[in-house]
């Protein structure tokens, strides 16, 4: 990385007051070698824009970093300096000139020099725009041998305080970090990882990160990056990705390895040897398919690499039929034999492996496609009712008032509805002048009064509720003495019951509902709802419930151009 | 730019013919015997002279920060900056020598040396004053400014010439605690309705202190913010009062300030005590200074450090880097729009710390690569490197203002790319038996570049978060030049969004 070399390079030799580097991928993989890299060389703290909030935070981080002091519980946790000097800007200034001076004198034979590297400056700047200005002056108002040193993904002209304040940088740009520098991090991290005690004691047979992997390693990590680099080139979740996979990806050659420790308990050790070009090739075409599966879940975080790697175990029928459970060991062994056999004989034997590999993608596909999903879908965890209510409430979100009577309106004539066609949509599209309207549904849920939630509702069970109208016909119950003589009336009876009410404040309490208006007014009918954001808003969402409940969602949208 | 065909000739030539009689002989003596030892070893340095170059590079990069005033010798008249720092030079020995109350307004743009030619002006005194350095970005209060002005004060004088006030808002432990500042009187003073009575005591009494002084407040622009200006207002009323001769001793106040509508934000009273001296200084300078400027810069060496043989070829190197036209014509290019010298001395920075010893020397284009990092930046240098996702969500974006759409939600945008992506996997199209259409991407992905995009302040919201509305539906838009997006994903050439684009551009 030859800018960061730079970087470094200049801190060493003589840096200018203020550096600003903007690395919009990755910086804090790019913080991280700027420290290691001058460690021990210079003095330097490391202040992150988040946790320092406060100047009070802000000062105190920065003198007990380059004092080295780190407080502690027992001494009353108290800052490097002994007087005040975090009450404001001057005050820290003084304290870190104090600071230069006691550092210059410990050790005489050379000059102290200090750095501050600031993490997310931009949050600095919503916190404390009166602070930034002084804090690219730091030298020039201290007079000491200092660099400030900005990171941030942000460019230099979006933090700028204005009226010229801050002093010019001298501006690093990192560029996005190649291929090659990723998987060198990935095997650097690998290397610490072998080198680490804790892992290599706890077990007599070899670990995921044993050094005799490395090579196998690299070839994973390539494999990797080859799947993930055209979606993300931070080096840092490619190493999360690779943390989720890699244990499972070795474990078949491990288990090997164990088997035939085992077989031969009494003879000689048995040498770990680094597996075979072809099995290598074999675990390659195994695995492959689920590196872009852990792309699309672990890069956006829909869960953790734990999870997902417990998620995500091959199981043993499936490693068989690609020719991974290996050793000679394994036939001997009968309960895993056992368990291997249970296992085919539960997934269907004539599925050929390729046909299985084309099913995994479309889970991966499905999963990835469903939108916002929850641990329990909408349909499983809500009832009916509730159901038909999200249902109306969307439909509500995303029509135009004027759409209702033409989409529910029911006249005398039993005149079916009479949906005017889209065409006057695309005329519209073309701008005239200026900007467009963005079509509703890119806006997201407009809100909507309880009322006409209440109406659509009822429209809704009254066409497509079989259940409630087979309730209609059959009914002859005599205890019920009310008597429904016009088309419709039950069911308007049915959904201005207490019940819908009830239902509605229980989904705005679990905010799949929103309610607009202020909670302290009470005014039955007129208060404002919209669809809470995430899955109730979503298409996609609402259409399986709307599936499931049998209403032709499609048909009751107004603007269903670009719907699905 | 106004300079004749021929001044550029001379300023290309004056470097390389004859060495300006500012540096060491070496240069004349050496470089006709140097030249082909340097030409021999244009590939790499030999062993012996790594440390020399370390230490000329560590040289040089410590004179970049301090880029000296080399007055131009051949104008017959002085220049700008010269101009002010006599008149300084003036104004502080009357205070120093002849006990004067002055008070002056120093200003010019940034990096013209304010700074610079006070300190000059300071060093040049013949008694030492006391110096209070104040500044605007620091002392955002006046509370904070007295409390400052005491600390430097009892820095620089001996406790038992301070009159008691003074020493007792230096030591007074309470001022300093922020957490009670109701409890201790001076502060109350200070903070409440009557603040300039005691201030301007405690001020009134600077020219009782034995010693001239002198009061330079940087950003004075700041200072008049500070409600009722009552600091500005001590101490010029103190300048204005001083006088001569009783044993009280001279007093100057050098606001130092960018903005040249200071003295309108003045107040009448404050205004009216204020001498109205202003000096100027100009950051105006000739590529041929400013050439001069850096040759000096470039030269400078630590005593004993360098090797003559290499401080030899190095010296060649310089002479012959800054007479490359290309140099000439950045120079020329950046002195035209900016005179900051600091922002000059930046473009070296970086060739300087290109140079290792398996290239020890200067090249021309080094120095353009630098001057694009450091003076032109583009917008976003790194666009084109981006990847495949957010490249797809820029030219999305880019399609919609096509359409007329200046600000998105994410769900639009989506869409966009969405279509694109079905667009392109309806008519596939082979290439050497790989597919080259767009490749899918899923939505979460998708969301997550658009996060870091927005990190990037690549999208910008258009309003603030909000509870009730999903984070998708927010109204974004983008601060890229559409001709930027335009350029970098034909740079970064990757078919299929090339082919994107196209559809994108034809769409409307």
């Amino acid at each position: 990385m030859n800018s960061l070399n730079q970087v470094v390079s200049l801190l060493e030799l003589s840096p200018p007051p203020f550096i600003f580097i903007n690395d919009p991928i990755a910086p804090k993989f790019t913080i991280q070698s700027l420290l290691i890299a001058l460690q021990n060389k210079i003095r330097l703290v490391q202040i992150d824009g988040i946790s320092c909030f406060t100047p009070r935070l802000l000062y105190d981080t920065i003198l007990n970093g380059l004092s080295q002091h780190t407080p502690s519980w027992d001494d009353g946790c108290k800052n490097w300096s002994e007087e005040t000097s975090n009450d404001s800007m001057d005050s820290f200034l003084r304290a870190l000139k104090a600071l230069h001076a006691s550092l210059c004198t410990a050790n005489s034979e050379q000059r102290e020099r200090l750095a501050l590297v600031i993490e997310k400056p931009e949050r600095l700047k919503e916190r404390m725009p009166d602070l930034l200005a002084p804090l690219t002056r730091l030298a020039e108002l201290t007079r000491i041998d200092l660099s400030v040193v900005l990171v941030s993904e942000v460019r230099w002209e979006d933090i700028r305080p204005p009226l010229g304040a801050a002093i010019d940088p001298y501006y690093v740009d990192i560029p996005v970090p190649t291929k090659e520098i990723i998987i060198e991090h990935l095997v650097k991290v690998f290397e610490k990882n072998s080198s680490n005690s804790e892992l290599a004691s706890t077990s007599t047979t070899p670990h995921p990160y044993d050094p005799a992997l490395q090579q196998t390693y690299k070839h994973f990590v390539h494999i990797l990056t080859d799947v993930c680099f055209l979606y993300t080139n931070d080096p840092h979740e490619i190493q999360y990705i690779s943390a989720a996979r890699w244990p499972g990806f070795i474990k078949p050659i491990l288990d090997a390895h164990r088997m035939n420790v085992e077989a031969a308990e009494d003879e000689d050790e048995v040498e770990f040897e680094r597996p075979s070009a072809e099995v290598l090739l074999r675990l390659t075409r195994h695995f492959k398919p689920s590196l872009s599966l852990a792309l699309e879940q672990l890069y956006p975080r829909l869960t953790n690499a734990v999870d997902w790697a417990r998620a995500n175990v091959s199981d043993a029928a499936s490693l068989a039929k690609d020719g991974l459970i290996l050793g000679d060991a394994v036939m001997d062994d009968e309960e895993e034999e056992e368990d291997t056999v249970n296992e085919m004989l539960l997934s269907s034997p004539t599925r050929s492996r390729s046909s299985r590999r084309i099913q995994e993608k479309k889970a991966a596909q499905d999963l990835s496609s469903s939108n916002l999903k929850d641990t329990l879908p909408l349909s499983a965890s809500l009832p009916r009712l509730s159901q038909f209510i999200l249902v109306a409430a969307y439909i509500a979100s995303v029509n135009p008032v004027k759409s209702d009577l033409r989409l529910f309106g029911r006249g005398a004539d039993e005149k079916k509805r009479r949906r005017r066609p889209a065409k006057r949509q695309m005329a519209n599209a073309k701008p005239k002048s200026g900007s467009v309207k963005i079509p509703q549904r890119f806006l997201g849920p407009s809100p909507f009064p309880l009322e006409r939630l209440i109406a659509i509702l009822g429209a809704l069970v009254e066409e497509n509720d079989s259940n409630a109208s087979e309730v209609n016909d059959s009914r002859n119950n005599p205890s019920d003495l009310l008597d429904f003589r016009i088309a419709g009336e039950r069911t308007d009876y049915e959904v201005t019951r207490v019940g819908v009410y009830a239902s509605i404040a229980q989904l705005t309490s679990l905010r799949l509902l929103v309610k607009t208006t202020s909670a302290d007014k009470l005014d039955g009918l007129s208060a404002m709802f919209k669809c809470g954001s995430g899955a109730p808003s979503s298409y996609e969402t609402i259409l399986d419930l709307a599936k499931g409940l049998g209403v032709p969602l499609p048909d009751l949208i107004w603007d269903n151009a670009a719907m699905g | 730019m106004s300079s004749s065909p021929q001044k550029k000739n001379v300023q290309l030539k004056t470097p390389s013919l004859t060495p300006p009689p500012v540096d060491p002989p070496p240069v004349p003596i050496a470089s006709p015997q140097r030249s082909p030892s340097r030409r021999a070893l244009k590939g790499s340095l030999p062993q012996h002279l790594h440390d020399s170059l370390t230490s000329q590079k560590r040289a040089v990069l410590h004179a970049l920060q301090q880029p000296l005033i080399v007055p131009s010798a051949d104008d017959s008249e002085y220049s700008t900056n010269e101009i002010a720092v006599k008149q300084l030079n003036g104004l502080l020995d009357g205070t120093v020598t002849r006990g004067e109350g002055n008070s002056c307004l120093l200003l010019g743009p940034r990096g013209s040396g304010k700074t610079q030619a006070i300190e000059l002006c300071i060093s040049n005194l013949k008694e030492t004053p006391i110096v209070v350095r104040l500044s605007g970005l620091v002392q955002t209060n006046d509370r904070l400014a007295m409390r400052e002005i005491s600390r430097q004060l009892s820095a620089q004088v001996s406790p038992a010439l301070l009159p008691e006030e003074i020493r007792g808002a230096a030591n007074d432990e309470s001022l300093k605690d922020d957490d009670n500042p109701f409890l201790d009187a001076p502060v109350e003073i200070v903070e409440l309705s009557v603040p300039t009575a005691h201030m301007h005591s405690l001020i009134a009494c600077i020219p009782t202190l034995g010693r001239p002084t002198i009061v330079i407040l940087d950003a004075v622009d700041l200072f008049t913010n500070h409600p009722r200006q009552s600091l500005l207002y001590s101490l010029l009323d103190t300048v204005q009062s001083c006088r001569a001769g009783g044993g009280n001793k001279g007093m100057a106040v050098i606001g130092v300030t960018t903005r040249m509508d200071t003295l309108i934000c003045l107040e009448k009273r404050v205004k009216s005590r204020f001498s109205g001296r202003m000096i100027r200084t100009s950051a105006s300078i000739k590529a041929s200074q400013a050439k001069k400027i850096l040759r000096a810069v470039l030269m400078s060496t630590e005593k004993n450090e360098v090797d003559q043989e290499f401080s030899a070829m190095w010296n060649e190197n310089v002479d012959e880097i800054l007479a490359d036209p290309r140099i000439t014509r950045i120079l020329e290019e950046a002195c035209s729009i900016t005179g900051d010298i600091r922002s000059l001395a930046r473009l070296f920075m970086s060739p300087v710390l290109n140079l290792k010893p398996t290239s020890p020397w200067f090249t021309a284009s080094q120095l353009e690569i630098s001057a694009e990092v450091q003076r032109i930046r583009p917008e976003f240098p790194y666009l084109h490197t981006l990847n495949y996702p957010s490249l797809c969500l820029l030219i999305a974006f880019y399609q919609a203002e096509n359409d007329g759409y200046p600000a998105l939600t994410f769900e639009m945008l989506y869409e966009y790319v969405r279509n694109a992506i079905r667009v392109s996997a309806v008519a596939p199209v082979q290439l050497h038996g790989n597919s080259i259409g767009m490749v899918r991407c899923s939505r979460q992905v998708l969301w997550a570049t658009f996060e870091r995009l927005i990190s990037a302040q690549i999208f910008v919201s258009l309003s603030g978060p909000s509870m009730n509305v999903g984070k998708n539906f927010f109204k974004y838009r983008c601060s890229v030049n559409r001709e930027d997006v335009k350029k970098s994903v034909e740079r970064n050439g990757h078919s299929s969004l090339t082919k994107f684009l196209r559809r994108a551009m034809g769409s409307h």
